[in-house]
């Protein structure tokens, strides 16, 4: 392979990488935009996501849909997944950040490293620790352009990922939910004075995060093929780098920035080593804390998508 | 309607509210007055339970709602118009107006109530698709104040809504302060304008250092000795 050859394809598979790092971000971003919360458990909902995606699909694989019938069954475990993640995700808020409401800023912090272990551990307890395979979902067909390749999936996932924040946008600009959120996120105070249950838009904001990063799940599995009950830390990670680099609190951002650590590490997976790839992120977000702490788009969350 | 007694409230463990009592009747304008820092937007901002009374009883229509959530409190007909106007500036001001009318249900009667509101903010009509964070301070202002009636308030409650307003208008304002008041809405009226404010008002109050210092009606109250030499630049 030639290196614009290896160019090209680290980009393909960077994006792809990207787009499953701003499914994750984009709930980082949201609950800090909207909530002032970070919610550092928010990688192990992504995790969850690809566990139960990988169930819902061992359970209803048995009814023999045929080819055509993927048309069916993909969307139904994605839709699924995403439900069942939601569910999770208002289970945390209520039960682990909701009492602590007037606590200090630091309280909710370590309440978030305890949900972490506690949903790390369930899933352990239950798949076991070693590495799970997950199958194909739907036969994988590759396109060539000379060196470089791409695969239907990778579109596939481009296209759901595409579908979802098109839909997120939607919430977000144009129903009664979503202009409550950009209200909260601007002011809760006045958000308050107009009457919006502030508790029950948070409890929102963290349903719509958490039903996109189970999402990211479902495609991170269906990317790899193997999952580990550890996934979701280092994922976790990398997207919360992703939403502090578009500026945290700013939904465009966190897709601009999910997009370009992936894009970041599969160039460095490629020119470098595929060892330091983990390494990058960490690095672009000490240089961000150091040089651009707004990120690159600045803390807002009402920008359009 | 509301009936304020004994009310104490403060930001942690510093105390600004010290024993308020305070009548609105329903129908009323009644105006609040004293000079920076006496309280007065604590007192709203307890009202509206944004910040918690500490003891105390706030009556309204004959439901205790000291205790109650925000929101509660704008479902059963109080709403606030804050000092600073605190417009979504990154909403539009056709969505600003909606979010004032999130406890009610979207249907006829509300865009109906819309149509109203517009026809008395004219201004607002023209730019309703505009950021409300690039309208002049007034328009922001009419907004605010759109944006609270939007709610169907019983009653209205008003942070210096003059405040950093030229002087055309604070005419204004104070005209649609008028108005409102003429369809109905009861309103609990906070002002640095204290000539303004008594001379609309039925009745009025004296706020300092979180007590009520002197109340009457408005003309009491533009005569009394004190209040002229302290509020009305001697
Ligand atoms: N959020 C807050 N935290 C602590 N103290 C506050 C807060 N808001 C206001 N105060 C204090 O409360 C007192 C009364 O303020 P305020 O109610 O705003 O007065 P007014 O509206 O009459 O000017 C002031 O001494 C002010 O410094
Ligand atoms: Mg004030």
């Amino acid at each position: 392979m030639s290196a614009l050859d290896i160019f090209f394809q680290q980009i393909i598979n960077g994006l792809t990488l990207g787009i499953i790092y701003a499914m994750i971000a984009l709930g980082y971003t949201m609950v800090y935009g909207i909530a002032q919360l970070i919610n550092f458990a928010h990688g192990e909902i992504f995790m969850v996501g690809a566990y139960l995606g990988l169930t819902i699909y061992l359970a209803i694989q048995g009814f023999a849909f045929g080819p055509a019938g993927l048309v069916i069954l993909v969307p139904l475990i994605f839709i699924f997944t995403m439900l069942g993640c939601s569910a999770l995700g208002a289970l945390v808020e209520q039960t682990a950040y909701r009492p602590l409401h007037n606590a200090p800023r630091l309280a909710p912090l370590i309440t978030a490293i305890g949900v972490s272990f506690l949903l790390q551990n369930a899933v352990m307890l239950l798949y076991g620790p070693q590495d799970k395979y997950f199958p194909n979902l739907i036969p994988i067909h590759r396109f060539s352009f000379g060196a470089v390749t791409f695969t239907n999936l990778q579109m596939i996932i481009a296209a759901a990922a595409l579908i979802l924040m098109g839909l997120l946008n939607l919430v977000i600009m144009h129903t009664r939910t979503g202009k409550a959120m950009r209200a909260l996120a601007e002011d809760r105070q006045a958000a308050y004075l107009m009457g919006i249950p502030v508790n029950r838009v948070i409890t929102q904001t963290f349903v719509i995060g958490s039903a996109m990063a189970g999402a990211g799940g479902l495609m991170f599995g269906m990317y790899y093929n193997t999952i580990n009950f550890h996934d979701g830390y280092l994922a976790g990670l990398k997207a919360f780098t992703a939403a502090v680099l578009g500026g945290i609190g700013n939904i465009p951002g966190a897709l601009i920035g999910g997009i370009l650590i992936g894009v970041l590490e599969g160039l460095g997976a490629g020119y470098l080593s595929s060892e330091w790839k983990n390494v990058f992120a960490f690095f672009i977000l000490i240089l961000i804390l150091l040089f651009r702490p707004q990120g690159l788009l600045g803390t807002r969350v009402v920008k359009k998508l | 309607m509301l009936k304020v007694t004994g009310l104490h409230s403060g930001y942690g463990k510093i105390e600004i509210l010290k024993g308020v009592k305070l009548e609105v009747p329903a129908g009323k304008i009644v105006t609040l007055i004293g000079s920076n820092g006496a309280g007065k937007t604590t007192l709203l901002m307890t009202l509206s339970g944004i910040v918690a009374s500490k003891k105390g009883s706030v009556q309204f229509e004959g439901y205790s709602i000291e205790r109650l959530a925000p929101d509660a409190i704008v479902r059963l007909g109080i709403t606030q118009v804050p000092e600073g106007r605190r417009v979504f500036a990154h909403l539009t001001v056709e969505e600003n107006l909606d979010l004032g009318a999130y406890t009610r249900t979207p249907g006829k009667e509300l865009a109906h109530d819309k149509e109203e509101f517009l026809d008395l903010f004219p201004a607002l009509r023209e730019r309703l698709r505009h950021l409300a964070g690039n309208l002049s301070g007034g328009e922001q202002q009419m907004l605010a104040m759109a944006r609270a009636l939007m709610a169907r308030p019983k009653l209205l409650l008003l942070d210096e809504p003059s405040l950093g307003l030229a002087p055309k208008m604070v005419d204004l304002v104070f005209d649609l302060i008028q108005q409102i008041n003429e369809r109905g809405i009861t309103l609990l009226l906070v002002e640095q304008n204290a000539l303004r404010a008594l001379e609309l008002a039925h009745y009025a109050y004296v706020l300092e250092s979180g007590r009520i210092q002197l109340e009457g009606s408005g003309s009491e109250l533009l005569a009394s000795p004190t209040v002229i030499e302290a509020y009305l630049g001697g």
